[in-house]
This record gives structure tokens, C-alpha cells and sequence, in this order.
């Protein structure tokens, strides 16, 4: 065979010319792409939560007006408390302003709290809070704010309870100069740890996205997507225009394996300056908008010169890859079903639409088989800037399978 | 031996015979003519004789060079116009060239600036991108790719199909004249226009290529190329 290098570098730097002139064609057909996902995304997600988020209870609360400041300080305390915030929200205000709201619905509960409150607590008495509810309306809530004061009952009782043993055993064995750090320290127990009862618990995170989180683990599955799919806009220079310009390329020098690489690589180049120019972009807004900084956080824990490095490696895999699959059709437009069909499946497969931890066990070992497999971890190492060699090594493994196999299926196809 | 001689060629596709022995000669200064019908082996011939695929048996000479055995000898003396255009449509005219031109030691500037690029009209569309030029355009840009290395045998598969009267008028006067500098033609065709330039054709059937030798230059008169292509190619068996 006739291969010369100068033609192969000649016709390298003709491909990346090509390649770098689609761009304004490949950015359409990206934004294209994008803005069908976004929109299947934003769908999907008001499918799956509409209806799931409800606004909080209102709650008025009715204070005498000789309130005590412990009265006022426990009530701002328990409305700050989660549990408590993410289903209720207290108001403030006079018992008249407490009933027409109430009438005209936009208050789902009064409390109506007895002069000093917290005193009584104390010192036994107890006069108890007034709850009222509506007679009608708010019939979801009502319910579910009746449960959310048992429960705060139920732990003032024991609260309570535990005061009044101290206080009794105390007494008895004469240690009432005990009593007051005693209940300083019992308060102090009762209220922390029947508030944030994550304190009983020992804790650790396991997630099916691994060290990702749930949002870089869909940016990395929507890059991969988006990419694979965008790369239909350079068909042309990803296959050959038809089997005679391939004949002729041959003959000049130029073997189609060669010749394939040649095209990826260079379509790969395109993509990374281009993806290089957007960062570019990000960073400097970043620096000018704290909202952008903080949105971008959400997504990159760093990007620097290892996510470059990780990027050129995933770009070769997934453009060969693209390749491939366009050279087993016949025409154009079986290429792009396959390319299409091929993506999401893979995608799937490697687990990136459902993390691989919910797929059978058969699917997640036959998971490092799959091509998109290295190319998603690839592309989490751009996300965190870190080099993963396992996946640097699946990317090249794929590149030379890929060109492989397009240069096999034209060989069988070839006159 | 003849300047080109081939023998025997043999090539099957998808376990089809395609070629079953075919075999011809050409000299210095000679159109030779291959006829027949579609789907007949045609264009598998020069492909082979391009050097763009392989034959499974038989020998091809060059010069005295078995070009089967030393495949540089292909590009060496042959260039090649397949009948889809083998060009990168994603490129300019200029580009193209600068492909089929490197290491041929001519400078496309020179050949735009009254050379063979500019007799072919190229010299106006160097900027166009491949994909914006017209059938017409293209042909020349491929005959022009295939001469850039000088060849000594031109070989063309049906150069004038689909072409305007005028642009076939062009690529005619032009093989006429490379022939005329002692270069050799082979060329594929159901053009009667094109076939009058030839002084040999051959027929292709069966696989096989057959002289008509009542077709040579010498003997016929312009009439008989296309009556006597209709009677033949008719015939169920040439058909096959």
C-alpha cells in the first residue's frame, strides 16, 4: 500500500478546515438538540413532581397581649425549627384580624396562646393552647396540622415529664440548689434532641450517582446525548461522501482506516475548541456574576487542565463512535436512526439515564462493555477535573475499535 | 508487449462472478472504447485497472511493470475519473486540488494561470466549494484531480453522462488532445460522441471483453457505433 505521510497530514488539516467551517452549523444543530432535551426534561419533571410541592399551612398565632418574652422566643423557635417550617408558617396577629382570615381562607389554623404560657408550663399548671381549625375547607390540611401539634404535644409532655421527675427526686433527697441547672441541662436535652433526631443516628451517604451529584450526573448524561447527537450534523465529513471519493482517497495515498481517523479527529477538534470557547465564556461571566458563579458550582467542581485532557479523549470516542454506526448503514437516513436508536440505548446501558445501581445485576456488569460507559466517565472527570485512566483507556480502546469496525464494514461493502 | 497489456482478470462480488477472464491491450496514443450493458463489469475493469480494488486473479502491465505485484505502478501511470465525481464536497475547489496535487511537483497556480486548470475554466471557481459547483463543473475538477500527476493512461467511466452538450464538447476535445501527445485513453461509455473518439472498442459480456473489430477506427463509418451498440447490447446473452 501507498501511504504517504505528507498526504495524510494534507488531508488531516483539510478535514479540521472542513471541520472548523461547519461550526456555525454544528452550533445550530446543538442548540436544536438542546432545546428538545431541555424541553423533554422540563416535561418530565412536571410530570413526575407537579402536584407533589403544596404551599405551607397558615397558621395564626393569636399572643396575649401581656405576653412574656420566653412565650414569644418558644413560638420563633419552633417556627424556625425544619420539620416544622416546611409545613407550617406562623403569622402573627390579633385575634379579629385571626377569624376573618380564617373566614375568608387564607388562614388554615389559629392558636390562640393564654397569658403566661410558658410560667404555667413550668410551674405545672398548664393552661392549655386553643387549636381551631376550620369547619370547612382546608380538609387536607386541617388533618395533617392536627398531627403536626399531637406530635409537638406528645414532646412537650415528655418534656415536661422529665422536669418534674428531676424536680420531685430533688426535692426529696435535698438538692434544690440542683433544680435550676438540672432543668436548664433537661431543657436543653429535650428540645435539641426532640428536634433534630438526626442526633440518634449514625450517618452515612450512599448514592446511586457516586460521588456525582444529581445534577452533574444529568449534565454529564445530556453532554453525552447532546454530542453523540449533534454529531448527525457532520455526516458529511464523518463518512465519506460516496465510495468512489473513498477509492480515490485510498489510491492517493490516504487508507481508509487512516482516512477515518482523520475525519473524527478532526470533527473532534472542532468540538473541543468550540466546548473550549463556551468555557471560556462561563469562566469570565463567573467572575462578573456571583448568580452565574454559584449556578456553575452547581454543576463543574473545578475545570481546569485535566478536564481538557479528559475531553480530548471522550470527543475521539464519541465522534469514532458516531462513525461506526453511520458506516454500518447504507444511506444517510438509516445512519441517523441507527446513530439515534444506538445512542440512547448505550446510554441507557452504561447507566446513564438510570444509575446503574437500579438496573439489573446482568445489565450492570455487562455495563463495561459499553462504549457510552467510558465516555459518561470520561466526562465526569471534565466535570471534576480529575483524570480517571480507567476511563482514558476505555475512550482510546474505543476509538481503535470503532475505526476498526468502519473500516471492516467497508472492506465487506466495497466491490 | 504492448504499452498496457491485461490478462485474465478475474473478480467476483458477493459470489457473483463479475469478471471471468478479461483481457485487452492498448499502446502509446490509443482511445480504447469499453461497451456494454448495465451492470455488466464496466466499471469493476477500471476500477481494477485504476488500482482502486483488487482483482482475484490475473495480471496488469504498465510498461512491462505488472502493476498487480507492484501496486505504485497503478498511481504511477494511471489517473482515475470514477463516475461519481471522488471529490470533497465539503471543500473548495482550490483544496481539492491541493490534495491530488501534493508531491506531484506542479504548482496549481501555474496551471490556474493558463495552464490545464484554467483551458478547463476552473480558474474562476477556485473559491466555490465543491458542493455549490455544477455537474458540469465537477467533471472537470475530476479529470483535472485525475491528470494532476501527469499520467501516461487516463482512464474514465462514463465522463459524459449527465453532462450538457457543451461540457461534453469540452471533455472531448480534451481527451482528444491528450491522446494526440502520445498518452492512452481507456474509457467507458454509452455516448456514441464519445465513442468516435476511439480507435478500438471492446464489448463486455459475460464477463468478458470481446474486440469489435469491425468498430475500428480504420474500418467503420461514424453511423455504425450506434446501431451496432443497439444490436448487441439487445442480445440476451451480452445482457447478462
Amino acid at each position: 500500500m501507498n501511504i504517504q505521510l505528507n498526504k495524510i497530514l494534507l488531508f488531516f488539516s483539510l478535514q479540521i478546515k472542513a471541520a472548523f467551517r461547519m461550526i456555525p452549523v454544528i452550533l445550530v444543530t446543538t442548540a436544536c438538540f438542546a432545546s428538545i432535551t431541555g424541553l423533554a426534561a422540563f416535561a418530565g419533571t412536571k410530570l413526575l413532581y407537579s402536584g407533589s410541592h403544596k404551599e405551607p399551612l397558615n397558621v395564626a398565632l393569636v399572643l396575649p397581649e401581656d405576653s412574656d418574652r420566653y412565650t414569644r422566643a418558644a413560638f420563633s423557635f419552633i417556627n424556625e425549627i425544619d420539620t416544622v417550617k416546611s409545613q407550617c408558617s406562623f403569622t402573627e396577629m390579633s385575634e379579629d384580624d385571626a377569624f376573618n382570615n380564617m373566614r375568608d381562607g387564607s388562614v388554615d389554623a389559629i392558636i390562640l396562646v393564654p397569658g403566661q404560657f410558658i410560667e404555667h408550663i413550668m410551674n405545672g399548671t398548664n393552661t392549655p393552647a386553643q387549636v381551631i381549625l376550620p369547619k370547612s375547607g382546608s380538609t387536607s390540611s386541617s388533618p395533617l396540622f392536627r398531627e403536626l401539634v399531637n406530635a409537638g404535644v406528645g414532646d412537650l409532655a415528655i418534656a415536661q415529664a422529665g422536669i418534674y421527675a428531676v424536680d420531685d427526686y430533688c426535692g426529696r433527697y435535698g438538692l434544690k440548689d440542683e433544680i435550676a441547672a438540672a432543668e436548664l441541662y433537661l431543657n436543653d436535652k429535650y428540645l435539641s434532641h426532640a428536634l433534630d433526631r438526626s442526633v440518634y443516628f449514625s450517618k452515612e451517604t450512599i448514592s446511586s450517582t457516586g460521588s456525582l451529584t444529581l445534577i452533574q450526573f444529568y449534565f454529564c448524561t445530556g453532554a453525552v446525548l447532546l454530542i453523540m447527537l449533534s454529531s448527525i450534523s457532520c455526516i458529511s465529513l464523518l463518512r465519506s461522501e460516496n465510495s468512489c471519493t473513498q477509492a480515490a482517497i485510498k489510491r492517493n495515498g490516504v487508507p481508509y482506516i487512516i482516512s477515518s481517523a482523520c475525519r473524527f479527529s478532526a470533527v473532534s477538534a472542532a468540538y473541543l475548541i468550540l466546548i473550549l470557547i463556551i468555557a471560556g465564556i462561563a469562566i469570565t461571566a463567573a467572575e462578573l456574576s456571583p448568580q452565574v458563579r454559584y449556578t456553575l458550582q452547581d454543576v463543574f467542581t473545578a475545570f481546569g487542565p485535566s478536564s481538557v485532557l479528559m475531553l480530548a479523549f471522550a470527543l475521539p470516542a464519541i465522534f469514532s463512535l458516531s462513525q461506526m454506526l453511520l458506516s454500518l448503514s447504507d444511506n444517510t437516513g438509516a445512519g441517523i436512526i441507527l446513530l439515534f436508536i444506538m445512542t440512547v440505548l448505550m446510554v441507557f446501558l452504561a447507566g446513564g439515564l438510570v444509575p446503574k445501581a437500579f438496573l439489573p445485576s446482568v445489565l450492570q456488569k455487562s455495563a463495561v462493555l459499553v462504549p457510552a460507559t467510558y465516555i459518561i466517565g470520561a466526562f465526569r472527570g471534565v466535570l471534576c477535573n480529575n483524570i480517571d485512566l480507567s476511563c482514558i483507556t476505555g475512550c482510546l480502546a474505543v476509538c481503535i475499535l470503532s475505526a476498526c469496525i468502519a473500516t471492516l464494514a467497508h472492506k465487506l461493502d466495497m466491490p | 508487449m504492448s504499452f498496457i497489456e491485461v490478462r485474465d482478470i478475474h473478480k467476483s462480488y458477493r459470489r457473483r462472478e463479475v469478471l471471468r477472464g478479461a483481457s485487452f491491450y492498448a499502446e502509446h496514443g490509443e482511445c480504447i472504447g469499453i461497451v456494454g450493458a448495465n451492470g455488466c463489469g464496466k466499471s469493476t475493469l477500471l476500477g481494477i485497472l485504476s488500482g482502486s480494488s483488487k482483482a482475484e486473479s490475473g495480471h496488469i502491465f504498465y510498461d512491462n511493470h505488472d502493476a498487480t505485484k507492484e501496486r505504485g505502478t497503478f498511481l504511477r501511470y494511471t489517473g482515475f475519473v470514477p463516475q461519481d465525481n471522488p471529490l470533497l464536497s465539503h471543500l473548495s475547489v482550490y483544496d481539492n486540488l491541493r490534495f491530488w496535487y501534493c508531491e506531484t511537483g506542479r504548482r496549481i497556480d501555474d496551471d490556474m494561470a493558463g495552464g490545464i486548470l484554467s483551458r478547463f475554466g476552473l480558474d474562476a471557481y477556485r473559491s466555490y466549494d465543491v458542493s455549490k459547483l455544477s455537474g458540469g463543473m465537477k467533471k472537470r475538477l475530476s479529470i483535472a484531480c485525475a491528470i494532476a500527476r501527469d499520467p501516461q493512461v487516463l482512464i474514465l467511466d462514463e465522463p459524459g453522462a449527465s453532462l450538457d452538450i457543451v461540457c461534453k464538447e469540452d471533455i472531448k476535445n480534451y481527451l482528444r488532445s491528450y491522446v494526440n501527445t502520445g498518452n492512452t485513453v481507456i474509457i467507458a461509455s454509452h455516448e456514441t460522441g464519445e465513442l468516435e473518439l476511439c480507435d478500438r472498442i471492446y464489448l463486455m459480456a459475460g464477463g468478458r471483453l470481446t474486440e469489435l473489430e469491425f468498430l475500428r477506427r480504420s474500418v467503420r463509418s461514424s453511423a455504425d457505433i450506434a446501431d451496432t451498440l443497439i444490436r448487441y447490447i439487445r442480445i440476451p446473452e451480452v445482457r447478462q
